[in-house]
């Protein structure tokens, strides 16, 4: 909230502290200070009249001004449609800078005429255009007659010379969203004295009607005023605080509503008395229907909104705005003043659900609290003198079904230590409750009616910290609890599976969990369920939580391409979340070319790429080549012939190869794991077994292929050939030949015997065993056969 | 030829092969060096085939003379084939030079992405005291996100964190406090606890300066006698940890529904040691984190014995902690995962 440095002082006598001391012990203690401005700044200003006022020889709205500054005659050139003779202006001499307009006045020629400073408005000096009426917007300010010609501090003669705080109060302290209560607060943190503040002496008839007919209002109540005769003009210094909290001054009833409310954090309804003769002002939270605000705008209201009526129709929407037909006008005479407090949550509904916000149903939201209607009422009545030269107060009442007192608590002195760590006195703590007017009878403690915030002993806990210096606490880890932490294993083979692909030269991404629906549908992998969507999403591109993370993959993969990096190599690990269940995925993304150790050599990402590295995964996880098994990929987003489902018993754990070309003219290959599945399995233990110590040897066969065999086949059958010495099999090279069109596949066997050293013959009847059951199985020769 | 004579004629062989030997210059004139001084037709040669007519009294001192003069043309011989050779290897060596200044073969390494660099930087730091490292899900109930956290239904402070609903009683957590209230309810009222909870977040918050995604890193602790100070205490060794050892750590009373008393830390700029500049908006001071007491209400709430057990707890905005670690002008950059922005974490 915004406070008025000057109006502030006018609560709490700060003629002791400065403006930086305050800033800085607010911040400190909870109320941080986010800006500080001023309501106008300028320099070298001086107030002058004009002498005499003649048009410009060479322009249709200039005019050429003689102005007295009380030091001499200046000449002005001034384009203001209101300069005329006599008029008390502002003026800006030269040097004066002006940072709102960005402007320093130099004395200069305009259009062949001399001009010796500039006539301003108080827009130039700093003021908000919307704080300003018409006439102040377009013209230069006009002075009153009697303002001193030659005084230099104009900026204190207007009352603009004053510093305006922007102050976070946070949700807890609803009562510091007022003056009286942040002059309270200043006062408790400097021990300064406030200034009085009136209370209320009821000593009025109760002729006037306010209740409820719904529990969300606890507390109404209402003054009624007759014969009120305004005054001409609100008082400066009032019209000036209003100003600096961003309000504009309407007219003596409506700144008498506004300006209490600062001061007391209460907002006020105004009603004219004469348009409700019965005098019931009833609260009900039950009308539905159409109603017409006081300008005249229609608006619907449904069940839960709160208004305030009469026995008959709604003559206010409570806490937000005042209807036509009960609203005060220019000519209103008797006048009643409703304050009451709405339960919050009501006025925050109907406020937003009407897009209609202003500062009392901003209050409101907050929480207004009900004990202090009466303070609020008693600062209201104080002020009727101020905007009325003659008025009657002739009713009060209140209707209070609230509490009427803070509820006490229990406070323990060593309790406040133990839990802080720290070592407050009692005379310490006893100083910081008396600050905040706690009063403590044995071991309760008493908070003040406007402190709702001080509830139990964690909230002293809370007082004692802020008043004093952080430093008090000495930071510690004395008390800290032991315990042995670690990740889980899970967690290790997350951190673990990242950093492998990393190594491998792929770069992690951290992508969006909303999408849009269009790309939810583009590719399934794990389910093809729906997936969450949002009710209230804030566009259509984020309204979908995802089920796959491919989505994301593919469009960070087109960003990117867009921005002409060709080349990538990505990956993400995130958890997924859909109305069948919780998952963890992986998703990898390789597009354009890999490049290789040779230097400026590369060559494009293929299939095999891919399929690396999901085994590199299954390795790292010790998950042996046989507890899975790969078969041609049935997603359509994949290319039939070259991708591929990897199956773990009848769960498909992975899919992976190449995105089908209806998805994208692109060549992209994707993957997506379920690694939370993976982790969850028991892998390889390890344990030592021992190796042989004698030579093996290697042989390479190359089979001229047919279509139905695949390597897997071969390996397989060359695996369970008996008596051949071959402890593995490994794919070494794959050739085409053009001239015979044929494919030949080439294997390299390695051999050896745990108990000696192969002999030639050995490994001769081993090779013929191998090449003669191939022959036999699937009808392969040897190359060169 | 008696022993004189031979001592003599050894030495004139020995001053001329010294003087020979210094002009071979190539394997050609080292061969005829040999051949003249150690061959069949050398004088050694000869020499060694007088020794017959030596007389025997002598054919000591002669041996001994004799084998001193082969011992020495060898020296020559030896000595200057190594000279050649080692010419020769220079020469090889010469021309096998490389331009070291050609780079080196790469295995091109990938990157962390720097969300991921600080969750893992952060999660280290937290094992290292004791902690673990607890999870939960994205889409969590409104009665875990709030009201176990002291936000009941209406209360103004939701105002503060405007989330996404899935359902009535469903929603994008809007913090990660939330795992607070599944750790709790897993402990089921016994301390001591010690977690961190790293996550992602959503709220419906989308400008210059927001995401409506992004990460917080919650830690709570409960135990029986846990205070406010060591709360400080882990927090200045954290943001020292992530920001250097000579930031100033300051704290400043704040206020969040869960925690009461709260602070906000501060650390003293790193760009301007708190001169004032435009990254601290001319204060000296970076705001970095919020945390606070564990409100006792919260243990209540969620199973513990509030006169029993007391608590701290924290949150850590990731994306903002990368952004002021690696100098990131944009939160939208984290999203947009253009790998130029990516590939400048490698050694994170």
């Amino acid at each position: 909230m915004l406070f008025s440095y000057k109006r502030l002082s006018t609560l709490v006598d700060l003629s002791s502290i400065d403006e930086k001391a305050l800033i800085e012990r607010l911040t400190f203690s909870g109320f941080e200070v986010e800006g500080v401005e001023h309501l106008a700044s300028a320099s070298n200003l001086v107030i002058g009249e004009i002498l005499t006022c003649e048009n410009h020889p060479d322009s249709d709205h200039l005019h050429l001004l003689t102005v007295d500054t009380g030091e001499g005659i200046r000449n002005i050139v001034c384009g203001a449609p209101n300069a005329r003779i006599g008029l008390k202006v502002i003026l800006a001499l030269p040097g004066c800078e002006l940072p709102a307009i960005g402007v320093t006045i130099k004395p200069g020629m305009i259009r062949g005429q001399m001009s010796d400073g500039m006539c301003c408005s108080l827009v130039e000096l700093g003021v908000d255009k919307a704080l300003l009426d018409e006439k102040q917007v377009n013209g230069i300010e006009e002075l009153p007659s009697d303002a001193p010609v030659g005084e230099h501090n104009v900026l204190g003669y207007l009352g603009l010379d004053d510093t305006i705080l922007d102050i976070n109060v946070l949700p807890n302290r609803p009562d510091c969203f007022s003056y009286v209560g942040m002059a309270r607060e200043i006062s408790a943190l400097f021990s300064l004295p406030m200034k009085e503040i009136p209370v209320l002496k009821d000593t009025y008839s109760k002729n006037i009607y306010p209740s409820s007919a719904t529990d969300k209002c606890n507390r109404f109540d209402a003054i009624k005023i007759i014969n009120a005769v305004p005054v001409d003009k609100t008082p400066e210094d009032i019209v000036r605080t209003l100003q600096a909290n961003g309000i504009r001054s309407l007219s003596p009833i409506v700144d008498l509503g506004n300006y209490s409310m600062l001061l007391s954090g209460q907002p006020l309804n105004m009603y004219d008395a004469d348009k409700n003769p019965s005098d019931q002002y009833i609260i009900r939270d039950d009308f539905e229907g159409v109603v017409k605000c006081f300008d005249g705008k229609e608006i619907s209201l449904i069940k839960g909104d709160l208004v305030v009526c009469n026995e008959k129709e709604p003559l206010c929407l409570a806490g937000i705005m005042a209807l036509e037909n009960a609203a005060v006008t220019d000519s209103t005479k008797n006048i009643v003043i409703e304050a009451a407090s709405f339960y919050h949550a009501n006025i925050r509904h109907t406020s937003a659900r009407l897009g209609l916000t202003s500062f009392s149903s901003n209050l409101f939201a907050k929480g207004r609290n009900p004990k202090m209607i009466s303070e609020a009422v008693a600062i209201t009545l104080s002020l009727l003198p101020l905007f009325f030269k003659s008025y009657e107060v002739v009713a009060y009442a209140s209707y209070d079904v609230s509490e009427k007192e803070n509820k006490p608590f229990a406070f323990s002195y060593d309790a406040l230590n133990a839990r802080l760590g720290s070592s407050y006195t009692k005379e310490e703590i006893d100083a910081v409750l008396k600050a905040y007017r706690v009063e403590k009878k044995g071991d309760m403690l008493y908070p003040p009616k406007d402190r709702v915030d001080l509830k139990e002993q964690c909230d002293i806990d809370e007082e004692v910290f802020r008043f004093y210096p952080a430093s008090k606490i000495q930071p510690t880890l004395v008390n800290y609890p032991i315990t042995h932490g670690s990740l889980t294993n899970a967690q290790k083979l997350q951190r673990e599976i990242r950093s492998l692909l990393v190594d491998r030269g792929l770069d992690e991404i951290l992508s969006f969990t909303l999408i849009s629906e269009k790309e939810d549908a583009s590719i399934r992998v794990f389910s093809s369920e729906p997936s969450y969507k949002l009710v209230n999403p804030m566009t259509k591109d984020h309204e979908v939580i995802r089920s796959d993370l491919l989505p994301s993959m593919l469009a960070t993969i087109e960003y990117n391409v867009s921005r002409q990096h060709e080349n990538l190599a990505l990956f993400e690990v995130s958890d997924v979340h859909t109305p069948k269940g919780n998952h963890k995925y992986l998703s990898i993304g390789l597009r354009g070319n890999r490049p290789l150790t040779e230097m400026f050599e590369s060559r494009p990402y293929d299939f095999f790429d891919m399929k690396g590295l999901i085994e590199a995964i299954f390795n790292r996880l010790g998950i042996a080549s046989t507890r899975y098994r790969l078969s041609y990929s049935k997603n359509p987003a994949f290319h039939p012939g070259a991708s591929a489902d990897v199956f773990m018993g009848k769960d498909l754990v992975a899919t992976f190869g190449q995105l089908h070309p209806n998805i994208s003219k692109d060549k992209i290959f994707l993957a997506e794991v379920d690694l939370g599945f993976l982790f969850s399995l028991k892998g390889l233990k390890t344990k030592f077994t021992s190796y042989a110590s004698f030579p093996t040897v290697r042989r390479n066969l190359s089979f001229r292929m047919n279509e139905k065999v695949t390597y897997e086949m071969l390996k397989k059958e060359i695996l369970r050939v008996k008596n051949t010495f071959v402890k593995s099999v490994d794919y070494f090279d794959d050739y085409y030949d053009k001239d015979s069109d044929s494919h030949y596949l080439g294997l390299s066997l390695l051999l050896g015997k745990e108990d000696g050293t192969l002999t030639d013959a050995e490994i001769n009847a081993s090779m013929q065993a191998i090449v003669s059951s191939i022959k036999a199985t699937f009808g392969l020769t040897l190359r060169g056969e | 030829m008696n022993l004189e004579e031979f001592k003599k004629k050894s030495e004139e062989e020995i001053a001329l092969a010294q003087k020979e030997v210094d002009d071979v210059k190539d394997e050609n004139s080292l061969n005829l060096f040999k051949g003249k001084f150690l061959g069949k037709n050398s004088n050694l040669t000869s020499f060694f085939a007088s020794m017959k007519t030596v007389p025997n009294e002598e054919k000591k001192d002669f041996g001994i003379l004799l084998t001193n003069l082969k011992t020495k043309l060898n020296a020559f011989f030896q000595k200057k084939e190594e000279e050649l050779k080692q010419i020769a290897l220079n020469h090889r060596l010469e021309k096998e030079r490389v331009d070291i200044t050609l780079p080196g073969y790469q295995k091109e390494l990938g990157s962390k992405h720097p969300f991921y660099a600080i969750v893992d930087d952060v999660t280290d730091f937290f094992l290292g005291l004791g902690y673990d490292v607890a999870e939960g899900p994205d889409v969590e109930s409104d009665e875990n996100n709030f009201e176990l956290m002291n936000i009941p239904k209406d209360h103004p402070a939701r105002d503060m964190q405007d989330s996404f609903s899935i359902d009535e009683t469903t929603i994008l957590r809007s913090h990660t406090s939330c795992v607070q209230a599944r750790v709790m309810a897993v402990a089921k009222g016994q301390g001591p606890i010690k977690v961190i909870c790293p996550g992602k977040v959503y709220r419906r918050d989308n400008d210059a300066t927001h995401s409506h995604q992004f990460g917080q890193i919650e830690g709570l602790v409960i135990s029986e006698d846990a205070t406010f100070a060591n709360l400080l205490e882990t927090l200045t060794l954290l943001l020292r940890h992530l920001f250097g050892d000579k930031r100033e750590v300051r704290f400043r009373p704040s206020f969040f529904p869960f925690t009461e008393p709260s602070v906000e830390a501060d650390i003293s700029c790193f760009e301007c040691n708190g001169k004032g500049c435009s990254l601290c908006k001319h204060t000296g001071w970076i705001e970095i984190l919020g945390s606070g007491m564990v409100n006792p209400n919260v243990l209540r709430l969620n199973g513990f014995d509030d006169k029993k057990y007391k608590g701290f707890a924290f949150g850590i905005g990731i994306d903002r902690v990368a952004m002021l670690k690696y100098g990131i002008d944009d939160i939208k950059r984290f999203y947009a995962n253009d790998v130029n922005f990516i590939d400048q974490f490698r050694k994170e």
